[in-house]
């Protein structure tokens, strides 16, 4: 103890620059993943929460298979009688809207776009309270025998639209205005979080009336009498159920709901993942840089450590200790960090997914893990320098400045790291394992990769200074080649800081790559399916005949509807939610275009198809993960048994993450008895003012159906930003990388300053001005930009179309790769740059250095 | 012709509260191809001494005159020019560039003075032959004994044919026999191209290879003695030690 106050805690308040940069990297690493682990807990929390808030005690839930319409409400009686089954409660859902509510805007999320509204559920109040928290704020709940129409309103709402309990409220429906009295309010809790608080009860007698659907539920959620989620007992109700009701319903854990949303976000959040480990890396780098620079300059104060009778082992460990001394307050400080940084990405996950998440609960798990990887990873990245301590022996250190690398490092080290490169690339482009192995695998094997292209750097050194003096004699002149050629003298050192460059600007090839590829598949789509010159959304579902009412207003030249359902899929015996755009193709086509995935499509012949009936277009996503083409045919569960639909063409279309098939409106209302609209796509006539146009929708209507009119183009930027901000993260996360890696630029020329004192001394002597010293700093800096730099950009590359050729294997959707050339020249000014300005203070510092004290250092 | 006179030199050092005077009134004069040596204790102001003359440092007061310009009291970047151009420096250690061959650490000084290299290879092969490294040319430092690298170092410091020649302790670092070898390349050197040469050394059979030796005690100049003279090494060796003697029983007195 008494040694580690000496020496480890003097060393560490003596160079404090140095420990601020250790620290540093063990920061950002630890922030980074800290602070995206916490905001995907959160998400994923969230996503759960909700549907867990909303689903109460629920043990299963019965819908109709098609996924659409309702069941008659004898099934509840039928189930009820179930043994197994401790109660079955069914309720209605009802679509509706305040007539003032003020929505300017569409809402836009991960998940698609939507008119926001108010959702009421028709229940039992007596049966349905058993199964659901409502918390009643004010006043009392509804009642089954009420005299007039009841409803109990989520209290936020309530206060957003000014609603007091003992207030009549108008609310719209698909059938126009109805009253209704509130007699309470609710907490935004437990079942309050439905449709994100936007929500209330009313009675199912008065659901079923204002909805013109008597005996009719939508879904009966049962308590099974063993309510334990695992066990084998309800697994056996869930599939006597299903064999009792038959093919018509499907009977589901209501955790699968929120599964799917989660899985949605997964792959995106894997991705943040990745990019953490990276940051991570980097920061490892760093602190094993720090840490071998801390070992060099103390390599006489550590022979004399050992001269004086300390053995090599308590030499080793007085570094290790000072690791974890760093790892310690170094992660602690990540931790904090990372919570700020974790607001910045939960407001854009927020965005992302459209609802907001807690930013207050933090998991100790996550801290703890957080903490434990900095610690881990500073051990991990201090151990070498470490042992490199304890080997210094007592001679060297009093007869030599600096440490000489390794003989078995330099005749070996790139054997090594040329086998790993070898097997690395070799897995990534081979691929030979079962897809989420190869993830697993693939995130490792990125890093091998990585390691094994820096245990090369040291032997290409002199290839780099061949292929560049030209350059550098160019850009510094003569005293730039003095420079250049100081990198070989710590190879150790260069390997180092050019590798942490290197992956920080591959890190920003790879996301704007990948960026660069689905962009442009994704915006061609965005452009498609934000085409036409209005979008208009109402609250609530609007009858097919209002086209009619829209295209006979000044300036509407063509109106086409669009509907949304979601819909089984039976693929072989398995079953897929898919999602289905009913459109009317003729009217479609007009305001509109489909992109066709083969451009040798009859355009006109697949319309045709369409518009017949009995057919339908199938994502590209869906085509190349299931091997399905035109002439191929696909069975969907609708409300009339399972239907077989022939595949007229195959389109671009990225809604619901590509599992998305467009159908015609005919088959909609033929199989699945709906006729009303979503949205509907405006085409304006020419000269028209749109936004004015779109106002005057809204007016006219917005009493029948409170709909929202937004100029496609706003959506469309409005769309462009979410995308945007997806893919900031990775951006972010890229930038800290080469950030962190500008620091390992700044702290391997300060150690080559330090150790070159008496040799710039004696520059100066012969005549060096001060400005030649700062040139021949820069100079040096300059090479190790560009060896990371364009290193960087090849892996870069590499790593987009292996990753983007990995994820068309796991998703089953191949995205072309798109050359990132702004990305390019971005990575390479990015590298040049960054490790000019790093180099600038030790520039100055060098060009300041006394010649006396210089010239006589030791 | 004097390539180098100082006139009441003066040179003092803040130590915290106190002023220590380095060097107090040091005028002397050094004439064209002179091969002059400083002796003196530790503390005595003889590396002070050098380091003025070199324009490495300013002094407190007084004035130095190098090739005819005054340098005393020039900016940091008009002195460096001079440096460059009329100064050569040989160290104790050396201190070549380890990246660079031994021709190339003797171009060194053109380089830094923009001058293109290929225009003094006759030059360059002259002082290798000189140093008798023609062979090695090519070696870097780690490939050259200490004897070599100190040769490297004497030819970068005779490349641009300064004004003037300064040697700080140049055998310190060098076996007997090397350092030998050393004295005999300056003496050459000030002899056969007319090198003027100051050196700071402890060493008395180095400074016997001079042509006068200076001794300074507490930043004066207290003896002077004239070896040119003296053609018997053994005789100047003499004359070194016994001014040493003779100086060293007046300072226990």
């Amino acid at each position: 103890m008494r040694l580690t106050k000496l020496i480890t805690i003097r060393s560490l308040s003596t160079r404090r620059m140095r420990s601020i940069l250790t620290l540093f990297g063990i920061v950002i690493g630890v922030a980074c993943i800290f602070a995206i682990n916490f905001t995907n807990e959160n998400a994923y929390r969230s996503i759960t929460s909700l549907f867990e808030g909303t689903t109460g005690r629920v043990s299963l839930e019965i819908r109709s298979s098609a996924n659409v319409g309702g069941l008659p409400q004898d099934v509840r009686d039928e189930v009820a009688s179930n043994k197994g089954v401790e109660l079955a409660v069914g309720f209605i859902k009802l679509p509706a809207a305040l007539p003032e509510e003020d929505q300017e805007q569409i809402d836009l999320n991960f998940f698609g776009t939507g008119a926001g509204g108010l959702m009421l559920h028709g229940i039992d109040p007596l049966l349905d309270t058993q199964l659901r928290d409502y918390r009643i704020t004010d006043g009392r709940f509804i009642e089954e025998d009420a005299k007039e129409p009841e409803v109990v309103l989520v209290d936020s709402f309530a206060d957003e639209n000014n609603l007091l309990v003992g207030q009549t409220v108008t609310i719209l429906t698909a059938f126009g205005p109805s009253d209704l009295k509130v007699v309470g309010l609710m907490a935004g809790e437990g079942a309050g979080l439905t449709n994100l608080g936007k929500f209330g009860v009313i009675t199912l007698k008065v659901a079923q009336e204002l909805a013109k659907r008597p005996d009719e539920l939508d879904q009966i959620d049962l308590v099974a009498t063993n309510t334990n989620a695992d066990s084998e007992a309800l697994k056996q109700l869930r599939d006597q159920l299903a064999e009792q009701l038959g093919e018509e319903y499907t009977v589901v854990f209501p955790a699968s709901q929120g599964d799917r949303m989660a899985k949605m976000l997964s792959g995106y959040q894997i991705g943040l993942n990745f990019m953490a480990g990276i940051a991570l890396f980097v920061g490892a780098f760093l602190i094993f840089n720090a840490f071998s620079m801390t070992v060099i300059e103390r390599t006489r104060e550590l022979g004399m450590l050992r001269a004086v009778g300390m053995s090599q082992r308590q030499v080793t460990v007085q570094v290790v200790v000072e690791g974890i001394l760093l790892g310690v307050v170094g992660s602690v400080i990540g931790v904090a960090t990372g919570l700020l940084m974790s607001q910045g990405l939960m407001a854009i996950m927020s965005g992302l997914l459209g609802q907001p998440l807690d930013t207050r609960t933090v998991s100790p798990k996550i801290m703890i893990v957080s903490i434990t990887v900095g610690i881990v990873v500073t051990l991990l990245a201090a151990y070498l320098p470490a042992r490199q301590a304890g080997r210094i022996s007592p001679l060297e250190a009093i007869r030599l400045r600096g440490q000489k690398d390794d003989g078995w490092f330099n005749r070996v080290g790139w054997i090594i790291g040329l086998l790993l490169l070898i097997v690395s690339a070799g897995i990534l482009v081979w691929n030979p394992f079962p897809y989420d192995v190869q993830f697993r695998l693939g995130s490792l094997t990125v890093f091998t990769l990585f390691f094994g292209a820096m245990l090369i750097i040291p032997v290409t050194l002199r290839l780099w200074h061949l292929l560049s003096r030209w350059l550098i004699r160019l850009l510094f002149g003569d005293l730039g080649e003095i420079g250049a050629r100081n990198l070989e003298r710590a190879r150790r050192r260069t390997m180092l800081t050019c590798a942490a460059l290197m992956v920080g600007v591959s890190m920003i090839v790879t996301t704007q790559g990948m960026v660069g590829s689905f962009s442009a598949d994704l915006k061609a789509w965005i452009e498609a399916y934000t085409a036409g010159d209005i979008f208009v959304s109402g609250a609530v579902p609007i009858n097919h005949d209002f086209k009619e009412d829209l295209e006979s207003m000044e300036g509407v030249e063509q109106a086409a509807p669009l509907r949304y359902i979601e819909v089984s899929w039976l693929s072989g015996d398995e079953e897929e939610k898919l999602s289905l755009m009913a459109i009317d193709p003729d009217s479609y086509s007009q305001v509109t275009h489909f992109i066709f995935s083969d451009p040798k499509t009859d355009e006109e012949e697949a319309i045709k198809l369409l518009t017949k009936g009995q057919a339908v277009f199938i994502s590209g996503v869906i085509a190349e993960k299931y091997a399905l083409s035109q002439g191929d045919s696909i069975t969907l569960r609708t409300r009339k048994s399972d239907q077989v639909f022939t595949v007229a063409a195959v389109v671009l279309d990225f809604y619901n993450q590509g599992m998305v098939v467009t159908g015609s409106w005919k088959d909609l209302r033929r199989y699945y008895d709906i006729n009303d609209v979503n949205t509907f796509l405006l085409k304006t006539s020419g000269g028209t003012d749109i936004p004015q146009l779109a106002e005057k929708i809204e007016d006219k209507y917005k009493d029948k159906y409170q709909l929202i009119a937004e100029s496609n183009s706003s959506l469309r930027e409005r769309a462009d930003t979410l995308l945007g901000k997806a893919f900031s993260m990775f951006d972010i996360l890229g930038i800290l990388a080469v950030l962190v890696a500008a620091l390992g630029v700044l702290n391997t020329l300060s150690m080559s300053v330090i150790e070159r004192t008496r040799e710039i001394g004696m520059l100066r002597c012969l005549g060096m001005t001060r400005w030649q010293i700062v040139r021949m700093i820069l100079a040096e800096a300059f090479m190790m930009g560009m060896i990371g730099g364009l290193l960087g950009l090849g892996f870069g590359i590499a790593l987009t179309q292996i990753f983007l050729s990995a994820m068309g294997a796991m998703s089953g959707y191949e995205l072309d790769f798109v050359m990132p050339i702004r990305a390019i020249w971005l990575s390479l000014v990015v590298a040049l740059a960054i490790s000019q300005l790093a180099a600038l203070i030790p520039a100055i510092r060098a060009a300041r250095t006394p010649m006396l004290s210089a010239i006589h250092y030791e | 012709m004097n390539v180098l006179e100082t006139k009441d030199l003066h040179k003092q050092y803040n130590m915290g509260q106190h002023a220590v005077d380095a060097l107090a009134d040091v005028s002397l004069k050094i004439s064209q191809g002179e091969f002059v040596a400083v002796m003196g204790p530790s503390g005595s102001g003889k590396s002070t001494l050098l380091h003025l003359l070199g324009g490495l440092d300013q002094p407190t007061k007084g004035a130095i005159v190098l090739a005819g310009k005054e340098v005393s009291g020039l900016s940091d970047r008009q002195a460096t020019l001079i440096r460059r151009r009329n100064v050569g420096f040989v160290f104790q250690f050396f201190n070549l560039l380890p990246t660079l061959s031994a021709e190339e650490n003797i171009l060194l000084p053109l380089i830094i003075d923009g001058k293109s290299p290929r225009d003094y290879s006759e030059r360059l092969d002259g002082l290798l032959v000189r140093i008798g490294l023609l062979e090695r040319r090519h070696h870097r430092p780690d490939q050259l004994s200490g004897g070599e690298q100190q040769r490297v170092a004497l030819a970068r410091a005779l490349v641009t044919q300064p004004a003037i020649l300064l040697a700080d302790e140049p055998t310190g670092n060098l076996d007997t026999k090397t350092g030998t070898e050393m004295m005999q390349l300056l003496r050459e050197s000030a002899k056969d191209l007319g090198q003027t040469i100051v050196m700071v050394t402890h060493d008395s059979k180095a400074a016997a290879y001079a042509d006068r030796v200076i001794f300074l005690r507490d930043g004066k100049i207290i003896e002077e003695v004239i070896l040119s003279g003296i053609s018997d090494s053994a005789v100047r060796l003499h004359q070194i030690i016994t001014t040493l003697e003779r100086l060293e029983s007046i300072t226990c007195d």
